[in-house]
């Protein structure tokens, strides 16, 4: 029942656990923190639960990234994450690691 | 964050759902042409299955979906109403409850639950002659029109509706459980991060449903949803176009009836739209629920609507003191003014908390049914005055002794097939509940057409267990009262009263505390009759104010029925004698200057009989002044008063002061007792 963020290397992070509205505001705080490197990666491949709270996070912090001339790529989307960003129709907007390694 | 109002919404829906579900089911056999009732069943199986799957309790939508396969085979005549399917959808009714309870913890059903809902599918299928396959399919087809059709969605989420606990995400996987989710597409742009606020939703979502549901079960999906969105549903045009063509007009019409905003206005458009944009078409209409004809609220808000209305009869009652002490005409009658309208309020206020008790009564169905089997008895339900109705907090209270009463009737009370029949009774055999009003309670009785209650074997048992002494010889309705008796409910078990730790004191000491009464009639070998007296208000009651010495008294003004003065010369003023005759009658009374212990009035003056009854007994009781009428609120009494005698509350006067509420019928009997003491009579209570 909580969301964790390390960071793994620089400007790579790894998210674990729930990505969800239980965890809305630490969701956002681990977003700033990632987002404060300019071009980031996030690896979602240890999320066991996402909703729409969750997914929004992530876009919103993709898109203060962009708006900051700098990139946001989320790899490595677990199932339940992937399955979510489908339903939404933004799967195009995770980068896979080798688009991420392109940019 | 106020994340569980939605799901509250549901469960209590839900449980509704399940309760009527459980009248309809119990209901079924006795209706001539069951066909409504089978649909409404239909219905609510259904309501909780979609719900469920939008709120992603899956198991319970997954059980309620086989449940609603049989009701659907029921409802297409394939399947007639035997008893035995009636109780096994009981049984899964039963689940289905479970599950929902299981959903309402936030737990998943362990293995065991989900082996025997496993069993309870089997078990209904088997009856249904289903494979479940089979049935499975069948259920499908109900809820499709029979072919795909394409509709545009265009859903604006209400900002707060994440917050409310709502995921749109959760009815994305039910839409598409029932078909394909096609270009989807988010619209909306972000603030800075900062501003961020990740309960609030920025975005809307579009997209293209293709799904063989009925427009009627695409809008429902989004029931729960509606209240914080604009929603679009619309129908693909070529596509619908041929529908109509198909003679499918009515599903049209439904369409339209329900507020659906047809694609051709379509003002939305489909790029860089900025969220302002997305919030214009407020002012189109809005898909809506059926107007609500009820309005939930919480009980404890209405609880404090009562506590405020009596303390407007408190302060009321002091400004009325003190105009009448001012003796200012114009100042008195403003006041009569208001003490009528706060007597309106009070009324309105109190009548928001009556139910009827046909709820409570309903329940009991299940219970006789299933109690019935178990004994193997035949036994059938009677109801009566469920329109009757009661405050909220007493009908919650009294569930438990009525279910004491009601299992104990038919246990103990109605005899087995067999020996009715010998009996020359018909086999079957009836308990009936009645409730009806009488003089400011409500009487709730339960009664059977068994076996009575047997006096002597009653009386033998009470002697052994030395509650009534070897010389004493109880009347026969003291004899019944005994049944009453700590102990002896579990002593005569050997009678047919009582046992299994049914303890009818315990039901005695409940109604009690509900300042109410148990009263027994019977008659050996034609059945019993208990009788329930309950106030209908456990809030504020009408009272009438008496003196004794410096001290005021209050009693309930319902159980008063006339005041005498009790003459200089009347034998009861200075002899010890403890009743009186009044026109003929005998009258037990009281001196509550000698019950309370109240100072000797200085002044010689002439005393009052007040003439109080309770359930058909009268005695007087014995005060120095009359003060009149006087409307009070009931405030309970603190632990230190709870063993005293004869008192039931307290109350603040308009001065300031505090009154008791006496409690007449236990002062009553204290009366009789006395009065029957003083004659050498014996009395068993």
């Amino acid at each position: 029942m909580s969301l964790n963020c390390t960071k793994t290397s620089q400007g790579r992070f790894a998210l674990s656990g729930e990505l969800d509205i239980y965890n809305a505001n630490e969701a956002k705080a681990a977003m700033r923190d990632i987002v404060s490197d300019r071009d980031a990666e996030v690896d979602l491949s240890q999320i066991t639960e996402i909703d729409f709270v969750g997914i929004q996070v992530l876009l919103a912090a993709k898109h203060e990234a962009e708006s900051n001339n700098g990139a946001l790529h989320l790899s490595e989307p677990s199932p339940v994450v992937k399955d979510a960003l489908e339903l939404l129709g933004v799967e195009p907007a995770v980068a896979t690691p080798q688009e991420a390694g392109e940019s | 964050m106020n994340l569980d109002e939605a799901r509250k919404t549901y469960f209590l829906e839900a449980d509704e759902l399940l309760g009527e579900m459980e009248h309809g089911l119990l209901d079924l056999e006795q209706q001539e042409d069951p066909r409504e009732q089978i649909n409404s069943l239909f219905r609510g199986a259904h309501t909780i299955k979609g719900n469920s799957g939008v709120f992603g309790f899956e198991h319970v939508g997954r059980f309620t979906h086989r449940v609603e396969s049989v009701l659907d085979a029921l409802r297409n005549g394939h399947l007639q109403v035997t008893s035995a399917l009636v109780g096994e959808l009981l049984r899964a009714r039963d689940h289905m409850a479970e599950l929902v309870a299981l959903a309402a913890e936030g737990r998943d059903p362990d293995a065991d639950t989900l082996a025997r809902g496993e069993a309870i599918t089997a078990q209904l299928e088997g009856l249904a002659g289903h494979s479940p396959s089979a049935v499975a399919t069948a259920a499908h087809v109900e809820v499709d029109t029979g072919s795909e059709r394409r509709w545009h969605i265009e859903w604006n989420i209400g900002p707060d509706m994440l917050g409310h606990g709502l995921d749109p995400l959760s009815l994305l996987r039910y839409l598409r459980s029932n078909g394909r989710i096609e270009a989807p597409q988010l619209i909306g742009s972000f603030p800075a991060l900062s501003e961020f606020n990740p309960e609030k939703c920025y975005q809307s979502i579009r997209f293209d449903y293709v799904t063989s549901l009925s427009a009627e079960a695409v809008r429902e999906a989004f029931e729960f949803f509606l209240d914080e969105s604009e929603l679009v549903i619309s129908p693909d045009e070529a596509v619908a176009g041929s529908a109509v063509a198909e003679g499918e007009a009515m599903t049209e019409a439904a369409l339209k009836s329900a507020m659906m905003e047809i694609a051709t206005e379509g003002v939305v458009e489909r790029s860089g739209v900025e969220r302002g944009t997305i919030e214009a078409p407020k002012d189109k209409p809005r898909a809506r629920l059926s107007p609500a004809t009820a309005i939930r609220v919480d009980a404890a808000k209405l609880d404090q609507l009562i506590n405020l209305v009596g303390e407007l009869v408190i302060a009321g009652a002091t400004s009325h003191l003190l105009a009448t002490q001012l003796g200012n005409e114009q100042l008195i009658e403003a006041n009569s003014a208001m003490t009528r309208l706060v007597e309106d309020i009070r009324d309105s206020a109190l009548n928001l908390r009556m139910v009827q008790i046909a709820e409570t009564f309903a329940r009991f169905q299940r219970v006789v049914r299933d109690t019935s089997q178990e004994l193997g008895k035949e036994i059938d339900l009677s109801i009566s005055g469920g329109e009757t109705e009661l405050d909220k907090t007493v009908v919650e209270k009294i569930g438990d002794p009525l279910m004491h009463l009601v299992r104990n009737a038919m246990d103990h009370g109605i005899e087995s097939p067999d020996k009715r029949q010998a009996a020359g009774k018909p086999r079957k055999g009836t308990v009936s509940l009645n409730a009806f009003h009488d003089s400011g309670s409500i009487v709730i009785q339960v009664a059977d057409d068994g076996g009575g209650i047997d006096p002597d074997t009653l009386l033998a048992k009470a002697r052994d267990a030395g509650v009534v002494g070897p010389t004493q010889t109880p009347s026969h309705q003291e004899i019944l009262r005994l049944a009453f008796e700590p102990g002896l409910s579990t002593a005569n078990k050997v009678t047919n009263l009582s046992g299994r730790g049914v303890g009818l004191d315990v039901v005695k000491r409940n109604i009690e505390a509900l300042r109410g009464t148990v009263d027994v009639e019977s008659e050996k070998g034609n059945g019993t009759r208990v009788s329930i007296r309950l106030p209908l208000t456990l809030a504020i009651i009408d009272g009438f104010r008496v003196g004794v010495a410096n001290s005021s008294y209050v009693i309930p003004l319902d159980t008063v029925i006339e005041c005498i003065e009790i003459e200089e010369r009347n034998e009861a003023k200075r002899g010890q004698a403890h009743y009186i005759n009044l026109r003929g009658e005998v009258l037990p009374f009281l001196r509550l200057r000698e019950l309370f212990q109240e100072a000797e009035s200085s002044r010689e003056r002439r005393e009052n009989i007040v003439v109080v009854s309770y359930a058909g007994q009268k005695a007087g009781l014995v005060v120095d002044e009359l003060l009149g009428e006087y409307q009070t609120v009931i405030k309970p009494l603190g632990r230190l008063f709870r063993g005293v005698h004869g008192l039931s509350g307290a109350t603040i006067l308009g001065s300031g002061d505090v009154a008791v509420i006496l409690d007449v019928p236990q002062l009553i009997q204290t009366a009789t007792q006395a009065a029957a003491n003083s004659q050498r009579h014996v009395v068993a209570m």
